[in-house]
């Protein structure tokens, strides 16, 4: 059930994007702030307003139709679901919103959620219905919804997206106008993580009706019920939003204005970030980094990004069937390199391949699994080359891996896409003493080829969707073909329905734990790379902009203090 | 003058005819899909979903028939499949208009500018100012606009800030990128119309009106350029269909809201209504300018006739 939500052009994006970081600052550090030269009079500022980064144009604000990181960005402050992801020392939280209480069933099946009295900004209550609605909207076929495929865990929800059942069997129901109810397929450990995502936003029947197709493309078209309304919206420009007064939190409220500016060049972002335009985004050229450190003026967060590169081999190839070449490509990675070197510091090694700061049930998985599969294999097969040797001569080909044929597909035709293949061709040359050959494609071309298995070995980054091990491993089960290597493993498939059916996060973990052994140490299917982080420069004078693993930026509890 | 309009229009009906089909066979050629652009890859029961909301799940012909019918009886160019929900006619309505203001600023200063240059080049020929002229020319085409842009911000917006680094919305936001646009057009019409200058300078009615005691300015004005300029005009033509379609590296530099970012981002998300939708804006832009350039030159040089009549 897993999908990436941005792995478009993959590891590239990973140098640019708003960041998204984990860490805060502390009370110390905040001490500090205040008695440098901008010596605040005490308290926040008069003018409170923030302008940061949208990194692209969202594509729609209908949040049945799209798709993208921004649009997300964008409805999480204009929209209040079920529940909002907030962070709190460092960690993400699931805080009640829209809804004040709920609980479920013993079974974990039937879920309930209390609504609280809450208003659109053209007046109206919110009620369950809107949810109700918003829901079978996303799932009807009609509507086409890229992202419909995160509500399947609700009862009848996949049935009635292939047009397989009727809108009334759907699993979700209006008890009154404050009480929601999810029936769902089988117990879903996730659920939660997917309240305050956007396929899950109430929706507003009749102004979506009455707009039409027409519904997100402008702000006009548009009511809202989160912390924020937007007030002006100029396509590839800008969004601005304003504090909404309507709110039933308005008192936790600070910001008067945001502006989100579009600013897909990443000189630009920088030059902006350094005069002031924009009060915080992600930094990662070292030249910058340098620059922006230097002045003093801006608080760094780091944390991690919830993604890991990979490389994966396709099975059917008559080199990469063979588990012991698979092996011998896994182990020619140098990872520490392509952590420092490659992501210029913004990255770990990854050794495993769900990625750190992910939880399972309030908990990292990867501290709580405490194994890592790679550095097994790795130190059992000091020498991969004679690993690559023993492979090839098991399926019958010349042993001499100079006369091996292997081309990687790469996604990019830009600089960066050739300093990931020929970083890759040099580990490979060095290690295996392999001549491999690079073939670079554009994205949709690369989609294609990996697709039709028209491929050797090829890399991306996968972004998990939500705050679940799930999110990572379900992508591999047999049936998923996410993406096709042309592996299948029934006892890894048995291994991901027992997590996915229980709610033990005990049982779940081990399941998992073993799970990535099997596709990493036993199977050798993908080749994790590292784990991707974020750095981000935020003005000291800007206060309690969260930076959510799951969810993009919150400014809802964001005020400034001391800016000149 | 009717005839050769009638007869032009209907060339150019035949064209943008066959710059629509060939594009429209040609985009859905090439592999991959809007989906594609999307993400990764979404599970097989959504994908199906997206195709038949979109029609794209017919074969490519019927897709054709609909284009053509849509676009011919209603002037209708379809929904943008990156952006669901916004008119294809409605976004160039709203965007070229901005591309356009940058454009025809640049494209002004570039004109003027470059023209100036070329004549004071062709008057001190083989001098320091022709040798200034020709070294700024061979620097404008050879540095492409985004390095003259990401200077001129740098300059400007980091080092002193007086400009507004990024943004939309009055006179100041224009000023970085018209001048990093222009950049390349001064060089060009600087070269060419230091070319045609010499090549008018050594005619003989010019040396006849030096004779007659002409001053320099009105041999300049009045004879030389009037005759020098007729072959900058054909560049200007197809020069100034362009700027609707705007710059995508300037304009994702600083950030304006113009056509220029569609165009590029259309072909790799594999928006295919946006694309066709551009294709015949632009197609058509640039065949009027053609004809408009005829016209032009018709006004500016009397020997040119446009149509038939006496010999």
């Amino acid at each position: 059930m897993a999908l990436l939500l941005t792995v478009s052009l993959g590891v590239s994006a990973a140098l640019m994007g708003c960041g998204k970081t984990q860490t805060s600052t502390s009370n110390n550090e905040k001490k500090n702030e205040t008695t440098q030269k901008e010596q605040a009079k005490g308290g926040p500022d008069k003018d409170q307003y923030l302008n940061i980064i949208l990194g692209e144009e969202p594509k729609t604000l209908d949040p049945s139709k799209s798709s993208d990181l921004y649009s997300s960005q964008v409805l999480a402050e204009v929209m209040e679901g079920l529940t909002r992801i907030e962070q709190e020392n460092g960690k993400d939280v699931i805080k009640p919103a829209g809804a004040k209480t709920w609980e479920k069933n013993n079974d974990g099946t039937v879920w309930t959620f209390h609504l609280r009295d809450y208003k659109w900004s053209d007046g109206k209550t919110v009620t369950a219905n809107d949810y109700v609605y918003g829901i079978k909207r996303t799932l009807a076929p009609k509507t086409g919804s890229p992202y419909a495929f995160l509500l399947y865990p609700i009862k009848n929800a996949k049935a009635y997206n292939a047009g397989k059942a009727k809108a009334d069997e759907v699993g979700v129901e209006a008890v009154d106008d404050k009480t929601l109810k999810f029936t769902l397929e089988s117990p879903c450990a996730y659920f939660m993580d997917l309240t305050y995502f956007k396929v899950m936003h109430p929706q507003r029947k009749d102004i979506i009706e009455a707009a039409g197709e027409k519904y997100g493309t402008e702000k006009d078209t548009m009511v809202f019920c989160g912390p924020f309304v937007i007030s002006d919206w100029v396509h590839q420009s800008k969004v601005v939003l304003e504090k909404n007064k309507n709110y039933w939190d308005a008192d936790s409220v600070k910001l008067n204005k945001v502006t989100m500016k579009i600013i897909t060049q990443e000189s630009s972002r920088m030059s902006e970030l350094y005069n002031g335009g924009i009060d915080a985004t992600g930094v990662s050229d070292p030249n910058w980094v340098k620059k922006l450190s230097d002045t003093g003026k801006f608080n760094v967060l780091k944390g991690y990004d919830p993604s890991t590169t990979y490389v994966f081999f396709n099975q059917k190839d008559k080199y990469f069937k063979n588990v012991k070449i698979r092996k011998a490509f896994i182990l020619a990675d140098n990872r520490e390199a392509r952590a420092e070197v490659l992501f210029r510091g913004l990255a770990q090694p990854a050794y495993g391949w769900c990625p750190p700061s992910l939880q399972i049930g309030g908990e990292d998985f990867r501290a709580k699994v405490n194994y890592e599969p790679l550095k097994k294999l790795v130190e059992e097969n000091p020498d991969p080359k004679a690993l690559l040797v023993e492979g090839l001569k098991e399926i019958g080909a010349d042993p001499d891996p100079a006369k091996m044929e292997v081309t990687l597909l790469e996604a990019g035709t830009s600089a960066r896409s050739k300093e990931f293949a020929e970083f890759a061709q040099e580990n490979y040359r060095k290690k295996l003493g392999i001549n491999a050959k690079v073939e670079y494609v554009k994205w949709p071309i690369f989609v294609k080829r990996t697709d039709e298995m028209d491929y050797q070995v090829a890399s991306m980054a996968w972004s998990g969707d939500y705050n679940d091990p799930m999110t990572f491993f379900d992508m591999w089960t047999t049936n998923a073909k996410v993406v096709p290597t042309g592996w299948s493993n029934p006892k890894y498939d048995k291994l991901i329905q027992k997590a996915a059916g229980s709610l033990d996060q005990k049982v779940r973990t081990e399941a998992f734990k073993e799970a990535e052994n099997i596709l990493l140490y036993e199977d050798g299917v993908i080749s994790p790379g590292v784990y991707r982080k974020r750095q981000t420069f935020v003005r000291k004078y800007a206060k309690n902009i969260m930076y959510p693993l799951f969810g993009t930026i919150e400014v809802k509890y964001a005020y400034t203090e001391g800016r000149k | 003058m009717a005839r050769f309009l009638l007869k032009r229009f209907a060339y150019m009906l035949l064209t943008i005819f066959v710059a629509i089909t060939i594009t429209f066979m040609l985009i859905h050629a090439i592999p991959g899909d809007p989906l594609s652009g999307m993400a990764r890859k979404l599970p097989p029961q959504i994908q199906k979903n997206f195709y038949a909301k979109y029609g794209l799940d017919k074969p490519v012909i019927v897709q054709y028939g609909r284009f053509m019918k849509n676009l011919v009886l209603h002037g209708d160019l379809g929904e943008s499949l990156a952006y669901p929900g916004r008119s294809v006619v409605h976004t160039i309505k709203t965007y070229a208009p901005v591309s356009g203001r940058v454009g025809i600023q640049a494209i002004a200063m570039g004109f003027v500018i470059g023209i100036i240059l070329g004549i004071i080049a062709a008057f001190y020929r083989n001098k320091w100012p022709d040798y200034l002229v020709m070294f700024i020319a061979i620097l404008g085409i050879s540095v492409p606009s985004f390095v003259v842009a990401t200077l001129l911000q740098y300059v400007f917006t980091v080092k002193f800030m007086v400009l507004p680094t990024t943004g939309w919305g009055g006179f100041k936001y224009t000023i970085l990128p018209s001048i990093a646009m222009s950049f390349g057009s001064i060089a060009t019409y600087a070269r060419y119309m230091r070319a045609n200058c010499l090549d008018v300078i050594g005619q003989d009615y010019i040396l006849t009106a030096k004779a007659k005691g002409v001053s320099k300015l009105s041999l300049v004005w009045k004879h030389v350029i009037r005759n020098a300029i007729l072959p900058v005009i054909t560049l200007l033509g197809p020069q100034i269909a362009m700027i609707f379609i705007g710059s995508f590296v300037i304009e994702s530099i600083f950030a304006i809201p113009g056509l220029g970012q569609y165009f590029v981002s259309s072909v790799s998300d594999r928006d295919y209504t946006m694309i066709m939708g551009q294709t015949v804006f632009m197609s058509s832009l640039f065949i009027v300018s053609l004809v408009a350039v005829d016209i032009l030159y018709g006004l500016v040089d009397p020997r040119i006739r446009l149509s038939g009549g006496k010999k």
